[in-house]
């Protein structure tokens, strides 16, 4: 017997996970989500974007891509009740691992799922003409905002996961955020598109505003502005959730 | 119906693909009697009783339930019985009392009619507190007692219990014998399938064994213990290390051999309690104290040994 | 108490014992959660979002105003999910011996599956009256007229009679529970492939085919003329094609089917 090492440890588990994933065809599904969605929405208003001379695909994209760090989050709620629900949150809590091990093994295996779904997202957005106009450093910068987002969800649907009492109804509670987040804002059509009272949510709302980062990094027409509020969102959430997911990680139950 | 039986069964066939379900299966059961159906797991009980409650047709053989053939008169038979499930099979979205009024109106009765049944046969099983409450709600035991109350919203003549104890405690299964005695009381006629010999042993008047979708033995549960060789004698000195010594002093009563390290032995006792006699004063007069002497019949899971080869539960796959 | 059931042989038995059997399944639907999100909560979260996120620009674009094609659309999908979803509980009816018990009582042979159907074509008839009141709050008027909306809430309820048909026909297979997963994905991809979603010619030449004849395009169009004006003949004769389709093709498996899920 070898002494026990956190980062064998660690290795383990989120090879457990991943396998989980790969089994239970998750994987498969975070890679064509996307695809799906994307053709679910470019095909039918990609006319009407033509008529007013935008690349659609290049302006829906980034919110195809969060909604796949959404969906992401969501698998995040579903592995974490999963763990929690089947015991075997408890049972690793007896072994000499140490607390926060399970909970970063099981983030290692949503940041592998993140990763997928924007490989799926940015394969389709580039056979419909999707194109990145920067250098390597505005792609750098969309990959590292789409994956923080991802991991940012990932932490707040691992802090409810853990305390939830069912598996499917996690999920199911929060496909609702994912829609409203997802459509009610300025990643399918533009704020003028929506009634009056609703505008200033869509255009303000974070998963808005992430998205024209995105947008800006990938069409290469990116301010300082846009990106400081999609950053501050992000890591906003980055450090209520991971808080919140950290705190319910090491507390005694 | 008098002389007729309640239910008849003659060369019952039945196969699913290459799985021989039924190869040929016999029995009667006289009206308002309890028959016992008893058998491993696969063993054809319940593919018997489903070709008897019309829900499959046989491929071979004839079966009349209340003097009506289960496939020419199907209508007429399901006029006639009742069936409950291994699993208790009522809607778990409704209350105990909108299930009850549910099969009471299926079966004919108007709705004023169909709510005092329902009101009676919720106070006669005990689930009166339960009454509103859906039946998902309910305990295991609550569940097969609401189940059967089903089943008797209008008195059936023929009774199909098929496992109607498999799953529940032991104070459940208690009440569900208790409510078998008094289905017969009622002249009801039941044919009740289980896996458990204490349960056929109790609750029937007869017993049919079936064994790979054939009757093994039938007969009354004495008739089937006598088969398997009638009472026993069992003895048990105090001192486990005197066995052997008392096996020697009794030796002309042919008892069973040694099983080395056992704790007792066995002998034959045609003669009942005379032999329980011979034996005590035998040992007595050398010495022997005895922590326990006494007649045994064989339980009927001797006879199921016997007659299948193999013991009761488990030894099957499901088919 | 006797039994004396009519023979259940007779219309009188059919007639009866359907309506009690559907008065089971509307009460049981009625206290599903998964029937309710499915066929009424879900597919309103989704007729609003849809307004507030496309309702102009579409209405911009094609010059007739949205709301009569998100409607339809969206009546349509409520009345299929709520029945793929109770066609899951089938599944699982059929598990728990329900549908044996019911098989053993002497009801009309007919029954099951009459109630079922009924029970979908009621339920759907409740969705679409639901999604009608929140379409009003969104500014959807009837044009046509007391008969046309009479027409209008009764087009979902014939095209449910043969998707329903269907359901049933796969729900009562064994691996039946798989397949209306499957298919309930696929509903999901034809909310977006349809002529309410968005006008038929905004769709790639080659797709428009697809979009006009799959099932609830024309049930939609017949809707729209219902409503807002337009041919309504043709896409209802359309309508009652795809149905008695569904119902030829899967009425006969779905009769087979439900009498051997009631002996297992």
């Amino acid at each position: 017997m070898t002494a026990t090492n956190p980062g064998s440890q660690w290795r383990a588990l989120s090879g457990r996970s991943v396998l989980g994933g790969i089994r239970e065809g998750d994987l498969v599904f975070a890679t064509f989500t996307p695809v799906v969605f994307f053709v679910c929405f470019y095909v039918p208003l990609q006319n009407m974007a033509d008529t007013l001379g935008v690349n659609y695909a290049q302006y829906l994209l980034p919110v195809i891509v969060l909604q796949s760090m959404l969906f992401t989050g969501i698998a995040a709620g579903e592995r974490s009740a999963t763990d929690a629900l089947g015991g075997m949150a408890v049972r690793l809590r007896a072994l000499p691992v140490p607390r926060l091990i399970p909970m970063f093994a099981r983030m290692s295996a949503n940041l592998i799922r993140a990763v997928l779904s924007l490989i799926g997202g940015i394969a389709i957005g580039y056979l419909a003409g999707f194109r990145f106009h920067g250098g390597l450093g505005s792609i750098i910068g969309f990959v590292v905002i789409a994956l923080l987002f991802a991991v940012a969800m990932s932490f707040g649907a691992d802090a409810l996961g853990s305390i939830a009492t069912n598996r499917e109804a996690t999920g199911q509670m929060l496909m609702v955020p994912q829609l409203l987040f997802t459509m009610v804002s300025t990643g399918i059509v533009p704020a003028v598109g929506f009634p009056e009272w609703l505008q200033p949510f869509a255009r303000n709302q974070p998963v808005s505003k992430v998205a024209d980062a995105l947008r800006g990094l990938a069409s290469d027409t990116v301010d300082a502005t846009t990106i400081t509020i999609a950053l501050a969102w992000i890591l906003g959430m980055l450090v209520v959730f991971a808080s919140a997911a950290l705190h319910l990680a090491t507390k005694e139950r | 119906m008098t002389g007729t039986p309640a239910v008849l069964v003659e060369g019952l066939h039945k196969r699913f693909g290459d799985h021989v379900a039924l190869s040929g299966v016999d029995f009667e059961v006289a009206p308002g009697t309890v028959l016992g159906l008893l058998g491993p797991n696969g063993a054809g009980k319940t593919t018997t009783v489903s070709i008897l409650a019309t829900l499959r047709r046989p491929d071979a053989g004839r079966a009349l339930v209340a003097g009506h053939n289960v496939v020419d008169d199907a209508a007429a038979v399901r006029r006639s019985i009742m069936l409950t499930g291994q699993y208790a099979a009522v809607d778990e979205l409704l209350t105990g009392r909108e299930n009850l009024e549910l099969f009471a109106r299926l079966l004919g009765a108007r709705k004023q009619e169909a709510a005092k049944r329902a009101a009676d046969l919720l106070d006669e099983f005990d689930l009166a507190d339960a009454a509103d409450r859906r039946v998902g709600t309910y305990s295991g035991g609550m569940r097969r007692r609401i189940d059967i109350a089903c089943g008797l919203v209008i008195k059936p003549a023929v009774v199909f219990l098929d496992e109607p104890t498999t799953g529940l405690d032991p104070r459940s299964r208690q009440h569900v014998w208790s409510l078998i005695g008094r289905l017969r009381d009622e002249g009801v006629t039941v044919l009740l399938t289980t896996q458990y010999l204490e349960e056929a042993d109790v609750l029937s008047d007869r017993i049919v064994v079936i064994d790979h979708g054939a009757v093994v033995a039938e007969g009354t549960s004495a008739q089937l213990k006598q088969r398997t060789g009638g009472t026993h004698c069992e003895v048990v000195p105090v001192e486990p290390r005197l066995v052997p010594r008392a096996h020697e002093l009794l030796a002309d009563l042919h008892p069973s051999p040694l099983t080395p390290g056992a704790d007792r032995f066995a002998l034959p006792a045609p003669g009942g309690v005379a032999t329980l006699g011979t034996v005590m004063s035998r040992l007595d007069a050398a010495g022997i104290d005895l922590a326990d002497v006494a007649l045994r019949r064989p339980s009927l899971d001797d006879v199921f040994l016997s007659l299948t080869g193999h013991a009761a539960s488990g030894a099957e796959q499901s088919a | 108490m006797r039994a004396n059931p009519p023979a259940e042989t007779s219309l009188h038995s059919l007639a009866s014992t359907t309506k009690l059997q559907t008065a089971r399944l509307l009460r049981r639907w009625s206290r599903e959660p998964a029937v309710l999100i499915q066929s009424l909560v879900f597919p309103a979260f989704l007729l609003v979002v849809f307004q507030w996120v496309l309702g102009r620009t579409i209405t911009l674009f094609s010059g007739s105003d949205s709301i009569y094609g998100q409607v339809p659309l969206i009546a349509l999908l409520a009345g299929m999910f709520g029945t793929l979803t109770t066609g899951i509980a089938l599944t699982a009816e059929r598990d728990a011996g329900l549908l044996a018990r019911f098989w053993v009582l002497p009801v009309h042979r007919a029954s099951g599956l009459a109630s079922r159907l009924l029970g979908e074509m009621v339920r759907t008839l409740a969705s679409t009256v639901v999604m009608l009141g929140i379409g009003y709050l969104l500014g959807f008027r009837f044009q046509q007229g007391g008969w046309a909306a009479v027409g209008f809430v009764l087009i979902p309820v014939l095209l449910i009679t043969g998707f329903a048909t269907m359901v049933i026909a796969v729900a009562v297979v064994s691996s039946g529970k798989t397949v209306l997963e499957l298919m309930s994905t696929v509903c999901l991809l034809m909310l977006f492939f349809n002529s309410g979603f968005v006008p038929t010619d905004e769709y790639p030449g080659w797709l428009q085919p697809v979009v006009r004849v799959q099932p609830m395009s024309p049930a939609i169009e017949a809707m729209r003329g219902l409503s807002e004006g337009g041919p309504v003949a043709v896409p209802v004769l359309q309508t009652l094609a795809w149905t008695v389709g569904l119902v030829a093709v899967f009425g006969w498996l779905a009769v087979r089917g439900y009498r051997r899920a009631a002996a297992e």
